[in-house]
């Protein structure tokens, strides 16, 4: 035996205390994990690999690291795409420890000046204000009738002003400067199923920034749902699910959005409470981490609770006889699929949406050639870490050329997930792909003929 | 540890300061490969990109009498790629390139850092496949491959790592580039590739490597044979292979891995079972079939409760990801595991099983098994838990003892993990000194100044009885134990 080892037996350090760590020994140093992460593949450095930043993790809390700016930089290069769960065979459970790290980070590092303003400003205030968001909502869409972010991106206004805004202005969601939410609350909130006899009664979230753009997807995924024979209720006390404010160690906040979303749902009135964002329905499955230090009762709540959650596309791939019974337009056509990483990685959700938008007559999906690969998009990362975020969008768009050359006439990628739409759709038009991105369910109620 | 300044800054002019890397997390992050045993920090770690940065880099090491090491996706279960005296770590990962492929000659040249399922992948429409499929096949590189000549489960049928290449490029650690081998039949004189691969690192750092292709078989039939006890399993792999049939894999995975596997992976292995045998044909259409009803009729004569057929790919697919994957799975039920890597004559496979659940009794230690049973290439885990000093004393005392047992029957130490810095005091069980003597006089042909991953394969000096030249000829490690 080498005497050099020093047997784990260090004092786990003050800031790991009340944090449950033990999932880390679950890592048995294997390394399946490296070749599917997308920050590796492009340093190529141990400590940007899933085992590298899982020893970092287990160096901080075993006491052997320090924490300082040299271990917290791999962890804050992650993109918690969660790609290494899938390929991980000891289903070590990389994205809570690593949230609950950035977690210890953010209450015991002092934080950069753009990070402060990122969290005080976007993620404690814009978010989880409805009133605000609408009020946003109402300004980008102006800025956007305006031409505004054309205006920055083509003329001398992309050299001098910083590269992160610039950059930004071609991710920017199509706001439409009202509230679905809001909408639906003056149409009494029940909305009824159409043309079919009720077997389901869900209720639907409708998150902070898709509330207030993107429009066509809501009500996309509305009409697919009350066509699948669903009564759907829009809960008007929601909020934003607390994704982006997991990803970043703001925990706290996460929390207070978790109760409240608790209290807004309820649990026994639904069949199902049903997203149709990759991220949040993530991020809604997983709240009981946030809340280790509570008792069995209160845990069973938030599984009860998480339970419940599902992703739109699965569920409407569970539906009897959906699509089979409702009439859909027969045009053939081949659409690209790219799988979100947080329905595939996160979720375990991947074949039965596919299958589910291959029933659709004449619909013949073909997933690129790195479908369940990062686009790079994650959340905020894209302004944060805006090099590496573009150095994956670039590996996701050489995919799509890929794909697109055997598929010349493929006219339509679908991606089920609000950040992955933003990023794809700004790398395809920074190159000139003849492809529209849009939302699945988009694409399939644009199918569904009036009946 | 870190970089001597002067050191540093005639690196960073061969790279540049991101590829010179010695703060403490880098040290930390590469002090271990897939043996979490024996951590050492390096001096530091570099990252060339081309032969050329790797020519320089290695000479500067050279003449400043640094010792030095390659090291690919360290997913290597011997310690290959730890730095044992806190040499310089040179990351291959950037030698990534695919050089060129060959059908006409059944070839492809690919840089070391590729990962070895790639080959495969690139190659695959075209009707080929590069045969080594060391469980780890999804992460680990080619170069990593060479060095270790890893196996895999087809090894059986299709021989190991150093059967399926045909060339390398390799950079010696005086800088000096040579050739060995090519895609041509036939080399006069002795074999100096064969003998570069699996020299662990120590001969050289390959930077090319042409690979042989093998065509994909027309048909594969994968059986799983469930048994009531691990000595009918082992009995049934002897008596299929007296029988004349050579199988592309016999895969022996006993209940502890099962019930690891079937909380992950979840293949469909019945937790009560004792063990399940996966026996993989692969040949002609013709002829296949009868010998898979062959195969199927000696499971059950050694009391297989149940055979099942893999009906699709998919079906097939999930029974290698499990056991594939075993290692990792068993992280749900211990916090580390110890593998070992023994080989035995298939004859004794029944009663050594016997001997390591005694071992395991002994130290009220678990140990798992999961194993290319058809060439008796072992691989019990012990499973331990790491906070706990005893326990990891023990692992290792269990270890020992499972790998004198396969010496004293005539087997050997390692089948495809190599000897690293995990077996090397234990080479003086298989081999008198006057073998590693010889051996150590091979290696100085290549490595004469010890620069190139030192403290690795051989006994520490002292630890063992004094070596000294001789001209005993040297039993080949690489091959098949038959």
């Amino acid at each position: 035996m080498d005497p050099s080892i020093s047997p784990e037996t260090q004092a786990t350090p003050p800031f790991f205390k009340n944090v449950e760590f033990d999932g880390i020994l679950s890592c048995v140093h294997c390394g399946l994990c490296l070749d599917v992460c997308p920050t590796y593949r492009e340093l190529g450095l141990e400590q940007d690999s899933p085992r590298g930043r899982l020893y970092i993790m287990r160096g901080l809390w075993q006491n052997e690291l320090e924490l300082n700016q040299d271990a917290i930089d791999p962890l804050n290069r992650c993109l918690d795409c969660r790609a290494c769960e899938t390929a991980c065979p000891s289903n070590v459970k990389y994205g809570e420890l690593l949230e609950k790290t950035r977690g210890i980070i953010q209450e015991n590092l002092p934080q950069s000046f753009k990070e402060k303003l990122l969290r005080e400003v976007f993620l404690k205030r814009v978010l989880i204000s409805k009133n605000t968001l609408q009020l946003v909502s109402v300004l980008m869409n102006v800025y956007m009738t305006l031409k505004i972010p054309k205006l920055i991106t083509s003329t001398f206004l992309s050299k001098i002003l910083p590269k992160n805004i610039v950059n930004g202005q071609s991710m920017l969601p199509r706001f439409s400067g009202s509230s679905i939410k809001k909408k639906y609350a003056e149409k009494g909130n029940l909305l009824p199923t159409h043309g079919r006899e009720k077997k389901f009664r869900v209720s639907f979230f409708t998150g902070c920034i898709m509330d207030v753009s993107e429009s066509a997807t809501h009500e996309a995924s509305l009409k697919l749902l009350r066509a699948a024979g669903c009564e759907v209720a829009i809960p008007q006390e929601q909020s934003c699910c607390g994704a982006l404010h997991v990803h970043s160690g703001d925990r706290q906040t996460a929390r207070t959005l978790a109760k409240k979303n608790l209290a807004a749902f309820g649990i026994d009135q639904w069949d199902a409470i049903i997203t149709n964002a990759a991220g949040c329905g993530a991020q809604l499955k997983e709240y009981h981490p946030l809340f280790s230090d509570q008792d069995s009762d209160a845990k069973n709540e938030w599984h009860a609770f998480e339970e419940k959650v599902i992703d739109i596309l699965e569920f409407l791939s569970a539906v009897p006889d959906f699509p089979q019974e409702l009439p859909w337009k027969n045009g053939e056509e081949v659409v690209l699929y790219d799988a979100p990483c947080h329905l595939k990685h996160a979720q375990g959700v991947d074949k039965n949406p596919q299958k589910l938008l291959n029933l659709l007559p004449g619909v013949r999906l073909v997933p690129l050639t790195e479908s369940d690969w990062c686009c790079g998009s994650a959340g905020i990362y894209n302004l944060i870490q805006a090099d590496l975020s573009n150095a994956v969008l670039q590996r996701k768009l050489d995919s799509v050329e890929q794909t697109l050359t055997r598929h010349p006439g493929a006219k339509t990628i679908v991606t089920g997930n609000p950040g992955c739409l933003f990023q794809i759709r700004a790398g395809i038009q920074s190159r000139n792909i003849p492809l529209r991105v849009i939302h699945p369910v988009e694409y399939m109620a644009e199918r569904l003929l009036e009946h | 540890m870190a970089f001597d300044p002067k050191i540093k800054n005639d690196l960073i002019k061969i790279l540049d300061e991101d590829r010179v890397k010695d703060d403490r997390v880098t040290l930390y992050t590469y002090r271990s490969d897939a043996l979490i045993l024996h951590p050492t920090m390096p001096m530091g770690v570099v990252f060339p990109e081309n032969r050329e940065e790797l020519v320089a880099i290695v000479k500067l090491l050279h003449a400043n009498q640094i010792t030095f090491l390659p090291r690919g996706a360290g997913t290597g279960l011997s310690g290959g790629a730890i730095p044992k005296e806190g040499s310089v770590i040179i990351e291959m990962f950037r030698f990534r390139q695919i050089y060129d492929i060959d059908f006409a000659n059944r070839s492809i040249t690919v840089g070391p850092g590729v990962v070895n399922i790639k080959i495969t992948e690139h190659v695959k429409e075209n009707g080929y496949c590069f045969v080594p499929d060391p469980s780890s096949q999804k992460a680990c590189t080619v170069g990593g491959n060479v060095a270790e000549n890893s196996g895999g489960p087809h090894t059986l049928k299709y021989g190991v790592t150093v059967n399926h290449i045909l060339g390398i490029e390799v950079v010696l650690p005086d800088g000096e580039v040579v050739e060995l081998g090519g895609k041509q039949w036939g080399a006069p004189g002795p074999d100096l590739l064969g003998l570069f691969v699996g020299s662990e690192g120590t001969f050289g750092i390959v930077t090319k490597i042409t690979c042989r292709l093998t065509p994909l078989p027309e048909k594969v039939i994968t059986l799983l044979g469930i048994f009531p006890s691990v000595r009918d399993a082992c009995s049934a792999v002897s008596n299929t292979i007296r029988e004349g049939i050579i199988p592309a894999a016999m895969e022996l995975i006993d209940n502890v891995v099962i019930q690891a596997v079937e909380k992950t992976i979840a293949p469909g292995f019945p937790l009560d079972a004792e063990a399940v045998l996966v026996v993989e044909l692969e040949d002609m259409k013709d002829g296949i079939e009868e010998e898979a009803s062959r195969v199927q009729a000696i499971l059950n004569e050694n009391n297989a409760t149940e055979v099942r057929r893999a009906k699709n790919e998919e079906e097939r697919a999930l029974i290698w990801k499990a056991r594939k994957e075993a290692f990792g799975a068993l992280g749900t039920i211990s916090p580390s595991y110890y593998v070992q890597d023994g080989v035995i004559p298939r004859s004794a496979l029944p009663d050594v099983l016997g001997q390591i659940s005694d071992i395991a009794q002994k130290y009220n230690l678990t140990i798992a098994n999961v194993f290319h049973a058809g060439d008796g290439n072992l691989h019990p885990l012990i499973l331990y838990n790491s906070k706990i000093p005893e326990e990891i004393e023990k692992a290792d005392k269990a270890g020992i003892e499972i790998l004198d047992i396969c010496v004293s029957l005539g087997g050997s130490l390692s089948g495809e993990h190599g000897i690293g810095l995990e077996k090397q005091e234990l080479m003086g069980t298989l081999y008198s000194s006057e073998d590693l003597s010889n051996m150590e006089w091979v290696r100085s042909f290549f490595n004469p100044q010890n620069l190139l991953n030192p403290g690795k394969i051989f006994p520490t000096p002292g630890k063992c009885a004094e070596t000294k030249m001789g001209p005993q000829i040297v039993q080949s490690k690489s091959g098949v134990v038959a």
